[in-house]
């Protein structure tokens, strides 16, 4: 009865939001013929487009403060390969949110600012597709995460990639102990993809002790690791687990047995396995079986990198310098600035020594903590050196923690 | 006796309908042609046959989910020599897998992979015993699914020196089984067609007001049935927000499924689904082909199949385990445009046409060369879709040897007028199926060029259902709803602890 305005009706129409407890109310204001109607949804999320993602954009805007335009937002969530947005996502402390909602669609970022900015959320600032947000924004904001926080051990810089290896063959290695344990060898397997499976089957075999042994091992290592987390996280995690009892649940619906947003659930999800990711790799002796499902990844082995980059670092290592580089691949020099930048954030380990002085780097630190700014032009009128280039400054940012 | 070979491999004492006669065929060396309905044990014809040839079988199938899920049938079995070609493999995997391919039982291969000349060089290796083409229809033009890259396997099979081959498809006419024969070039084929009549599966075509009155017998119909079921419609928008409708309503485990969710999320579902946590599925016809679910009571048409074949596979999924079942299409006047529109956009119109042919080289597509940028162009310029741009690509490599400039324009306008024609009148009969006032089984069989069925307790609407016999639909068990959560530990502990260990937690 309600639905009857189907899909193509649903353009028209206005909606107007109000929240009573648990139940929410929707007011349709239908522009044809100027009839309000309001109903009733009980669970929200399915009907609602996603507010943990609004939150998501508010919070980059915070951070980016005007300095990068809403796509930078974009590209950053989707994890574009690019220097830019490599550097971006560590210049402004965003570095966890990179490549974390690969889904976005940019119509709904737009159509979220535009909503941002009526509400005066936003202040559009003179450059195309740049703001800020106000204090009501940032009010907003506050609101937002205080009840749905940004998961704190969600790291997807560091592990976007192998987060969804390690849940494919956690979860049907999880699966296929399930049965083995409670005597059932035919099952569908939850994972499809032939790599995960023959992984399983390898597992098995090398694996010493019986079944029932490494189902209580696997259980005493989840435990340990879930006791640290909140009821919401290991609420989620559990449920998405597929076992002998039943299958695992989709994000969907999990989101509609908590009332929550899909979004959020999918965050929280992917959060706890990061947080699992960082401990098995610190603690490895205490996870033999955990970790045992990432030991062929070496820790810096999925950081992002561009093919491009990748091949000046080989060229660096085998000992030719940046402008020999560029000469010899045809390309800018400020390409091959941009590639040893992309090289120093992916690789803590790579030395910015030979294109930056102890001196200089100790300036432009110096310089950075008095002009409170990441605007590099800024930074570079402060110091008022002209041997001090771009790149320079750059590479020292690299090197100055995430510095939110 | 072939009986005792089914009951050691499978466990059954007894075929179905048309698995022996299909099976004995291959056995004296005969191609041969099977025709069996969805849902009745087709690739038994093959698995059972593999067993005995003691050959590899090399199976065609043209859909990555279908193989999938056969592939994954069989190792279900306890069939460790299960090989799936697919263009999903990495080049790594692919050589590898070539490598080795005479460990094999079981290959099963989509159509594009046999365009490789490695795959077709390591198949020529092989002594096969075998080859198999699924969902055969495919291949002709006027079948309902039709692929043109199924049209180069009747050259594959000469390449591989004409092996025993078998053709298998749930629907089709009599005239697209000779074109399978045709197309395929084999000579002399035996074809073992049981009829497409589900018995068991009565059909319903009920007609409401509107999108809202068949929301509303939906609703009814998701309270009254007890069973498992699956709603099909048009659009994925459609089948979510049906669900939700459904779930607002007070019906419990629905959930949607279509092509645009990730594939974990879909395999969930699937899966779920057959486990019986899941009662109803709102569905594009994405859901469905390779799910052997037995106990699926009904099947619901939203929106109208693609055609009378469509309906015909979709409504299979019903009743597989012999128990009474129900097939109802919820129809409201001008429904018939959906169906029509979806196969307009099938074939390229003329106008494309003569503007494609004004603008392309040749001797460029026939080398297969198109520079991707100008296949980019033509198909935005043109506002082809993908179906129609590799339609046209094959008709020109098949055609070239034919006919020369305007000659090969004027043959495929003419064709596709021709398959344009007879399609339109196909959907015709369809539509007119749809409103008859005849019993529909007997319509429905007329379709397929076969003779009456005997009258059927529960046959359609027509002939009359008795009230409330939806109702009355036997469930094989209550489903197995999950156990309800008592906490994270527990649940860990019930995955991963065997009962009476997880007890001391």
């Amino acid at each position: 009865m309600h639905m009857n305005n189907n899909i193509r009706e649903f353009n028209n129409l206005t909606k107007v939001l109000i929240e009573i407890t648990q139940y929410v109310g929707v007011f349709w204001y239908n522009r044809n013929d100027g009839s309000i109607k309001l109903f009733y949804f009980k669970a929200v999320i399915s009907v609602l487009k996603s507010t943990f993602l609004e939150a998501i954009f508010l919070n980059c805007l915070d951070k980016f403060n005007g300095e990068r335009s809403i796509f930078a937002i974009y590209h950053l969530l989707k994890g574009k390969k690019s220097s830019q947005t490599i550097q971006d996502a560590h210049l402004f402390g965003l570095r966890k949110l990179f490549a974390a909602y690969s889904a976005i669609g940019r119509d709904y970022l737009d159509h979220c600012v535009t909503a941002f900015l009526r509400k005066g959320w936003v202040l559009p600032l003179g450059r195309d597709h740049h703001y800020r947000l106000t204090g009501k924004g940032k009010a907003a904001l506050d609101a937002y995460l205080k009840n749905q926080p940004i998961p704190s051990s969600l790291d997807s810089w560091n592990f976007n990639n192998l987060d969804s290896a390690f849940w494919g063959r956690l979860s049907l290695l999880v699966q296929s102990l399930s049965h083995m344990i409670h005597e059932r060898y035919h099952f569908y397997p939850i994972q499809r993809d032939e790599g995960i499976q023959n992984w399983v089957k390898g597992f098995f075999k090398e694996y010493p002790g019986s079944r029932g042994a490494i189902g209580r091992s696997l259980f005493e290592e989840l435990s340990t690791l879930l006791e640290q987390k909140s009821d919401i996280e290991r609420y989620i995690f559990v449920m998405r687990l597929t076992g002998v009892h039943r299958i695992g649940s989709t994000f969907g619906q999990i989101s509609e047995s908590i009332r929550s947003d899909e979004v959020y659930v999918r965050f929280v999800f992917w959060g706890t396995l990061h947080f699992i990711l960082k401990e098995i790799r610190n603690k490895q002796e205490n996870f033999p079986i955990l970790f045992s499902i990432i030991k062929e990844y070496p820790p810096s082995a999925d950081k992002p990198l561009t093919e491009s980059a990748r091949l000046t670092m080989k060229m660096l290592k085998e000992g030719k310098e940046p402008k020999q580089i560029a000469v010899m691949r045809g390309l800018k020099a400020n390409t091959i600035e941009d590639h040893i930048v992309e090289i120093a954030l992916a690789m803590p380990s790579f030395s910015i020594g030979p294109f930056v002085s102890g001196e200089v780097a100790d300036k432009i630190h110096e310089t950075v903590r008095r002009a409170k700014t990441k605007q590099l032009k800024i930074i570079k009128n402060e110091i008022s050196d002209p041997q001090v280039s771009f790149f320079q400054i750059r590479l020292v940012l690299t090197r100055a923690g995430d510095m939110s | 006796m072939l009986e005792e070979s089914l009951y050691e491999h499978f466990g059954f004492t007894t075929f179905r309908p048309g698995q022996k006669e299909i099976i004995a065929s291959l056995l004296d060396g005969h191609n041969t042609l099977g025709m069996l309905p969805t849902g009745s044990g087709k690739s038994l014809c093959y698995q059972l046959t593999a067993y005995l040839l003691q050959k590899p079988v090399v199976i065609v199938s043209p859909l990555l989910s279908l193989m999938q899920d056969q592939a994954e049938q069989l190792r279900l079995m306890g069939e460790k020599s299960v090989l799936a070609l697919n263009s999903f493999l990495d080049p790594r995997q692919k050589r590898a897998s070539l490598q080795h391919i005479k460990k094999y039982r079981f290959i099963f291969l989509s159509p594009e992979m046999l365009a490789g000349e490695s795959v077709i060089r390591a198949l020529k290796d092989l002594d096969i015993g075998l080859f198999v083409i699924d969902e055969a229809h495919c291949i002709s033009q006027w079948g309902y699914d039709f692929r043109p890259d199924y049209l180069s396997l009747g050259h594959v099979r000469k390449k591989l020196s004409n092996p025993l081959t078998l053709a298998l498809t749930a629907t089709a006419t009599k005239e697209v089984r000779e074109d399978i024969e045709k197309q395929l070039c084999l000579d002399y084929v035996r074809q073992i067609t049981s009829s497409v009549d589900r018995g068991n599966i009565a059909l319903a075509v009920e007609t409401l007001q509107g999108h809202e009155g068949k929301l509303h017998r939906l609703l009814e119909l998701a309270r009254e049935i007890d069973g498992p079921g699956i709603v099909y419609f048009s659009s994925k928008k459609a089948a979510e927000h049906t669900a939700i409708y459904l779930k607002e309503h007070g019906i419990e485990n629905v959930a949607f499924y279509h092509g645009g969710m990730e594939q974990e999320q879909r395999i969930i579902i699937q899966r779920q689904f057959l486990n019986g946590q899941l009662r109803i599925i709102c569905s594009t016809s994405a859901f469905g082909m390779g799910v052997n679910k037995e106990d699926v009571r009904f099947v619901v048409h939203f929106h109208l199949p693609s055609g009378m074949e469509a309906y015909v596979q979709e409504i299979g999924r019903a009743g597989r385990d012999g128990k009474q079942s129900v097939a109802i299409i919820l129809y409201s006047e001008g429904d018939e445009g959906l169906p029509l529109h979806l196969f307009e956009q099938e074939l390229p119109t003329e106008v494309q046409l003569e503007g494609i042919f004004s603008y392309l080289n040749f001797e460029t597509v026939i080398l297969g060369k198109v520079p991707e940028a100008v296949e980019e162009t033509i198909i935005r310029q043109f506002s082809l879709n993908e179906t129609q741009w590799r339609f046209i690509k094959h008709f020109i490599r098949l055609n070239i040897q034919k006919y020369t400039g305007t000659q090969l324009k004027d043959a495929m306008k003419r064709y596709v007028a021709e398959r344009r024609e007879y399609k339109t009148e196909k959907l015709h009969l369809f539509f007119r199926w749809l409103g008859s006032n005849g019993c529909l089984r007997n319509g429905l069989l007329r379709y397929f060029d076969e003779e009456p069925a005997p009258r059927n307790t529960q046959c359609c609407t027509n002939c009359g259902l008795s009230r409330g016999f939806t109702e009355k639909l036997q469930v094989k068990e209550s489903g197995k709803a999950a156990d309800s959560y008592t906490g994270w530990k527990q649940e860990l502990a019930k995955i991963l602890l065997k009962a009476e260990d997880s007890h001391e937690k």
